[in-house]
């Protein structure tokens, strides 16, 4: 008799469909998952670390690079630990602004879930729509912050600058005429609210899109409906969070459950699953993109309305203006005593989280009272999600490890961090 | 014992302490600029106001005595809107210079301005501009930052007695700056720079170098007197950049003279040697470090072996480490060689039998300050060891009779009397004194029968003998006649300790006859005498000697001269290997102060070039010279050796051995006039000589009256030695000089030619030279 | 979908991917929305953070005054500076270099500038053949504030109200 023995493979680190650095070690029977191992660590660079040498401001960017599909988010935790232990409350217009942004980052990183999973899956034009709505609220970052990816918009006491009047336009070339380059400025033609107002308008259909190429086609309910069942007890024992969570049935958000920022004040949804399986994950983010349209429209209305300072009015904390810094003493100290030696964060312990798109992002931060943290802990989602790929996987195909594993919504940048 | 309460907190403190001194007793910091513990109260700045219940006003800290059953809090509102308004009357008129001021970033302005001020300005008018003085080449002044706390003119007038910073004007006309616009010339002036709390005084050769949070600070010690005041050498890459005070409050307590300030400058000197260097056909060329060990090795072996061992000398810098100083005369004294020598400026050694282990102060730092009677022998401890000076200073104000005896009336800054000697004639006054004391005979001098009161009714006065007696061409009769004094009238003898580790040169057996804890061997050979071989050791013997000439000569004529060393200098003509030696600052190891204290320093940057740490050099060339038990692997190892091999000793010596019998040697021929001298503050070593910023014009100084005698006019001099020897210097009229004396800053190269105490110069009106 | 009648007329009718091709045909048809990089670009903000730049004073004087803020706040050390006392007695750097590799843009050099010398430009497509080419020396940066100086200037006044 033939000696039969299971057959180990490597998924990854190199594999397209690893969303980033992870090595899977797959147990093979046949082509059936016995065991799934993800080895992580491959993205490592110390950012709990390095924070404990870097003063609280400097810590701020390096917040960008965790989950870097959900830059604002991991900013807005951040934030919020550091002003928990100074004390401070925000101004509400900050509050807003954090809000729309985290939505809008919300809608960024479901975006870019959603085309890769489709691509994963084998759906080539979904990934194609997906970005060009990326694009639009890209520039939108950009436009706040000046940069599309790793902003650094939000800082401890509120956001780096308001929102400004004009949002940037596209410019002459000799590949579009005038006409074509006025329908292209249609909706730039006003401040930047204005444009995230257009958007909001546009969103739902662009939504409607998705879903028609995807919610009923029977290729994709094929590859997700059934595969990666994880009943909401599991999902809780395993320290699920988020669309995770939520599309077992367990009905958790921290927007609802903890609000925070001026989510008390909006009106939304929270969308649950039933059957705890990759299509049901992929109808609840599809859902929570709809929900967090609503947001931001909210929110658009409410900065409309309400103008006001987006930091806090205490040079402790915050720099003062620019112009006050060349004229005023006290001012120049400030800036000079926050850039060089940084602020001074009374001595206490704290964690704060948000509910970021992939889930519960939560910052533990200890203070000796210095300019530096003494010691930051990052709760990143992912790593949990991951932590139940053994779980998940066993029993399935090949082919279904892509599909779970994308499922999850791996970033390597906050697993790894 | 006055109750009180501090911000909910009780304590019970001495009568007259005040709130400040009892806040920091509890850990309660009130912020101030102008309070400082060791300086007078001005209570100007009003910084630490606080409240005090059931007073009309918020009271300064520093000025108010606790008094019982007071309720001060520091935080309440009363308290904060104070802070708050004199912290935005202070900013007022404080120019926007955070950027380009040096101070930024270890300011108290700034971060009291953090801590306590309300963010928002309401002044929008102009500010004052005052304008800046040129105080001399340490310290940069920016009077507009000035926040007119006084403590710069406090210390100058408590600290480094010389009232030359004041405060002129009042209110917001107010200024600090010279009364007489002169270069500040105390040898403490650096510590002000400390003292400022904001950026008005500035160190000028550290400006704009660095921001304090860049530079890596690294303990260590000055090498450059016998105080061993305890430094943070701060350093960014490879360069030294500053120097600063560690607290220390029985050494230095928080102060740090400019010789130990600036003289890290030196370090970057043009003449640092950077690599071993090798004569061939007749110049120095870079060799490596492997053929420059074997040329040195081979060069003392075979100069040994031809002639033996008693014509090789090695002579060490008394600033070495103890490491360098015990692996030094383990080396030579591995090769039989007994010659070995730290005191260069020394020239009779024929009481060396009767010296005690090593120069000691006998006493504690503190100690000294409870003098009652000193008599200063020869020693001027303001420009040899200014902090030990600090310290007779404090005494001299708490009451004790200080007396000098010198060649010359010198320039202290404390109440004494001086007695000098006629030119030439400095063992008379010993020998008088010894006299009155001995005899009770008429005194020629009335003062000297003062003293000697002094001393008959004294309980043990202390006689501090400085290193201007050991330079003396009759030292062993001075030093006789001293013991002899001492023995008579119950009073101490304690020395002045010339340089770092003149101590430890002295314990580890750097003098000749003497082995590693002062255990006396055998007569040693003269370090000048027909030798054929030198091992020089951190030393510029033509600067440091007091007979350079016959020096020069001697290191001309030698067949090989090693010179270990940081600095090339004159070795260029006569050195044949040169070996480049890290310096203080680079390398790590431990010197014994005046007290006998064993302090330990470490390195701050990386050594020049390819210069290494003496203990290594030493080690390497002792293992070419195959010489056993000498191959340390590290500091510790040879550490514990030389600890080993000194064992216990007293730190407190005492008086004399048993003097010899020392003959009267002739005074020379008297043709001309008396050479007086010393080696002046920025003279001392090596290094400082180097430091740019503190370079002294060298400068002969005459009498009045021997001025008009030799009818000279205008600045200048010209003084010619019996060698020949001819040199033209500006002179200073100094009534301090005795009449028919020349007084001369030695180990100058421009002095250095003339030779030094003892011999005669003839002084005459410059000749006009005709240029071709 | 309760209907199994109707479901089954839209299983086997292919109805689903149908209305898919529909979507894509439609597109397939649209105008493209790609931009036509490098001679067309998207938008960009005045805010954008690009390659630096050391700007100078319109009488041709460097800003820098080595006040080291922004080498203190950089939070990927890829600022160096060296300062010395120019002959004039004012304070400035001998020495000013950006790495760019390690460079994050974060912005905060800009910021913490109290005299608006260390700015990030719009420019983004800079490119090194060698790694040492991405190391930027004072010249280099001073060089690019000249070239852009008068963007560089728009957009700080465009921004100026928000600073």
């Amino acid at each position: 008799m033939p000696e039969i023995s299971n057959f180990t493979m490597n998924f990854g680190p190199q594999h397209p469909s690893a969303h980033g650095v992870l090595r899977l070690v797959l147990e093979l029977d046949g082509e059936v998952i016995e065991r799934a191992d993800p080895h992580i660590g491959l993205l490592h660079r110390a950012t709990e670390k390095l924070a404990e040498h870097k003063t609280f401001l400097q810590n701020l960017p390096y917040m960008d690079r965790l989950d870097y599909v959900s830059m604002m988010c991991n900013e807005h935790a951040y934030c919020r630990a550091v002003e928990g232990l100074l004390g401070i409350e925000i101004p509400q217009r900050a509050q807003y602004i954090r809000t729309l942004f985290d939505e809008i980052t919300r809608v960024l990183n479901h975006l870019l879930w959603l085309g890769a999973y489709a691509l994963d899956v084998g759906a080539m034009s979904v990934f194609l729509y997906c970005f060009r709505e990326r694009e639009d609220l890209m520039d939108v970052y950009e436009a706040v912050s000046g940069a599309r990816m790793h902003a650094a918009y939000y800082r401890p006491g509120g956001v780096y600058r308001d929102l400004p009047a004009q949002m940037p336009q596209y410019e002459a070339s000799p590949y579009r005429d005038a006409k074509r380059l006025e329908e292209l400025n249609a909706n730039r033609g006003g401040s930047v609210l204005d444009f995230i107002e257009d958007f909001t308008r546009r969103f739902p259909g662009y939504v409607d899109e998705y879903e028609t190429l995807l919610t009923d086609n029977r290729i994709w309910k094929q590859r997700t409906v059934g595969i990666g069942v994880v009943a909401p007890e599991r999902a809780i024992a395993l320290g699920f969070t988020g669309p995770m969570l939520r599309a077992s049935g367990v009905a958790w958000d921290l927007r609802r459950t903890q609000p925070y920022a001026a989510y008390a004040d909006l009106d939304f949804e929270i969308p649950l699953g039933k059957e705890g399986d990759c299509y049901d994950r992929y109808l609840v983010r599809v859902a929570e993109m709809r929900e967090s349209n609503k947001i931001i429209a909210q929110c658009v209305d409410w900065l409309r309305k309400n103008p006001g300072p987006v930091m806090v009015d205490d040079y402790k904390v915050a720099p003062p203006p620019r112009e006050e810094m060349k004229t005023s003493m006290e001012a120049l100290i400030h800036h000079f005593k926050l850039f060089s030696e940084g602020m001074i964060v009374p001595a206490g312990e704290i964690y704060a989280a948000v509910e970021a798109p992939k889930g519960e992002f939560g910052i533990y931060l200890l203070s000796d009272g210095a300019n530096k943290p003494y010691r930051m802990k990052i709760r990143a989602p992912g790593f949990s999600h991951l932590a139940a790929m053994d779980e998940m996987a066993k029993g399935h195909m090949i082919a279904d490890v892509v599909a779970i594993l994308a499922t999850m919504d791996i970033v390597f940048g906050e697993i790894d961090r | 014992m006055p109750r009180i309460e501090i911000d909910g907190q009780e304590i019970e403190v001495a009568a007259g302490t005040t709130l400040m001194e009892a806040a920091e007793q509890l850990g309660i910091y009130i912020p101030f600029f102008c309070y400082h513990p060791k300086l007078s109260v001005a209570a100007n700045c009003r910084m630490c106001l606080v409240d005090v219940e059931k007073q009309a006003k918020p009271l300064p800290a520093c000025a108010t005595p606790a008094s019982d059953g007071m309720k001060v809090s520091t935080r309440s509102k009363r308290a904060k809107m104070a802070q708050q308004g004199v912290l935005e009357f202070l900013l007022i008129n404080h120019p926007l210079d955070c950027p380009i001021c040096d101070q930024g970033g270890e300011c108290p302005l700034q971060d009291i301005t953090m801590g306590y001020a309300n963010p928002h300005s309401l002044y929008t008018e102009e500010k004052r501009v005052v304008e800046d003085k040129d105080i001399g080449p340490l310290i940069a002044t920016e009077m507009t930052r000035c926040i007119q706390c006084t403590r710069c003119v406090r210390f100058g007038t408590e600290i480094g007695g010389i009232s030359e910073l004041g405060a002129t004007g009042r209110g917001e006309k107010m200024a600090i700056g010279t009364y007489v616009a002169k270069a500040v010339r105390s040898e403490l002036s650096g510590n002000m720079i400390d003292l400022c709390p904001v950026g008005a005084l500035t160190s000028k050769p550290f400006r704009y170098k660095a921001r304090s949070w860049e530079l890596k600070h690294s303990q260590s010690l000055c090498p450059h007197c016998s105080t061993g005041c305890n430094t943070d050498v701060q350093s960014l890459g490879k360069e030294v950049l500053r120097v600063k005070p560690r607290v220390n409050e029985a050494v230095n307590e928080e102060w740090l003279c400019d010789k130990g300030r600036f003289a890290y400058a030196g370090l970057q000197a043009a003449d640092r040697v950077q690599t071993p260097l090798l004569r061939i056909n007749g110049s120095l060329q870079p060799v490596s470090w492997a053929d420059a060990l074997e040329a040195a090795a081979t060069a003392l072996q075979k100069t040994i072996g031809r002639a033996g061992p008693d014509v090789v000398a090695g002579i060490i810098s008394p600033a070495a480490s103890n490491e360098e100083l015990y692996l030094f005369q383990a080396l030579l004294r591995g090769l039989g060689v007994r010659a070995i020598e730290h005191r260069l400026r020394q020239t009779d050694f024929r009481a060396d039998p009767a010296m005690p282990l090593y120069p000691a102060l006998n006493m504690s730092l503190e100690q000294l300050e409870t003098e009652r009677n000193i008599i200063l022998c020869h020693a001027y401890p303001r420009e040899r060891q200014p902090l030990t000076n600090h310290r007779l200073r404090k005494a001299a104000l708490a009451g004790a009779q200080i007396w000098a005896l010198d060649s010359t009336e010198r320039e202290f800054n404390f109440p004494l009397r001086q007695i000098r000697a006629a030119a030439g004639a400095d063992l008379a006054v010993y020998e008088e004194l010894l006299a009155l004391l001995r005899d009770g005979t008429p005194a020629s001098n009335p003062a000297l029968a003062d003293l000697a009161d002094t001393v008959r009714a004294a309980d043990k006065p202390l006689f501090l003998l400085g290193s201007g007696l050991l330079q003396q061409p009759r030292a062993a009769e001075l030093l006789a006649v001293i013991a002899e004094i001492a023995q008579q009238t119950a009073a101490r003898v304690s020395w002045l300790a010339e340089s770092a580790n003149s101590a430890g040169a002295w314990l580890l057996g750097c003098v000749p006859g003497r082995k590693p804890g002062g255990v006396q061997v055998e007569d040693a050979p003269q370090i000048w005498d027909e030798k054929k071989a030198f091992l020089l050791y951190g030393v510029e013997p033509e600067a440091d000697s007091m007979d350079a000439p016959g020096v020069r000569a001697a290191l001309d004529a030698a067949d090989a001269v090693i010179s270990i060393s940081s600095f090339l200098g004159a070795a260029e003509s006569y050195a044949d290997i040169v070996l480049p030696l890290a310096s203080w600052a680079e390398s790590s190891g431990s010197f014994f102060n005046n007290e006998g204290r064993l302090q330990q320093y470490r390195a701050a940057v990386r050594p020049a070039g390819e210069s290494r740490p003496g203990w290594k050099i030493l080690r390497v060339l002792a293992d070419h010279l195959e010489l056993a038990g000498l191959d340390f692997d590290d500091l510790e190892a040879l550490q514990d050796t030389w600890q080993k091999q000194l064992g216990d000793f007293p730190l407190d010596v005492p008086g004399f051995g048993v003097m010899p019998e020392i003959a009267a040697r002739q005074q020379e021929g008297a043709e001309g006039l008396q050479l007086l001298g010393d080696w002046r503050i920025y003279q001392q070593d090596l290094l400082v000589r180097r430091a740019q910023p503190l370079e002294q014009e060298p400068v002969c100084r005459l009498h009045p009256d021997t001025v008009a005698e030799l009818g000279i006019s205008g600045g200048a001099v010209e003084l010619l030695a019996r060698n020949g020897a001819q040199v033209q210097l500006p002179f200073v009229l100094d009534a301090g000089i005795p009449h028919g004396a020349v007084w001369l800053d030695l180990g100058h190269p421009e002095t250095q030619a003339l030779g030094g105490v003892g011999t005669t110069l003839r002084v005459q009106m410059p000749s006009i030279r005709v240029r071709a | 979908m309760a209907n199994p009648v109707k479901r089954w007329f839209q299983s086997f009718f292919l109805l689903e991917m149908l209305r898919g091709m529909r979507l894509t045909g439609r597109y397939f048809f649209a105008r493209k929305f790609t931009v036509q990089y490098p001679e067309e670009t998207t938008p960009q903000s005045p805010r954008f953070r690009g390659l630096h730049a050391l700007r100078r004073y319109e009488n041709g004087e460097e800003r820098c005054i080595a006040c080291k803020l922004c080498e203190a706040v950089c939070p990927a050390l890829a600022i160096t500076i060296e300062s010395e006392e120019r002959s004039d007695g004012t304070r400035r750097t001998s020495r000013y270099d950006i790495d760019l590799s390690k460079c994050i843009f974060c912005g905060l050099c800009e910021e913490s500038c109290p005299v608006d010398s260390i700015v990030e430009s719009r420019v983004l497509s800079y490119h090194a053949e060698t790694r040492s080419e991405l190391l930027y020396d004072k010249i280099r940066l001073l060089g690019n504030g000249d070239r852009l100086e008068g963007e560089l200037a728009r957009d700080r006044q465009a921004d100026s109200s928000y600073r």
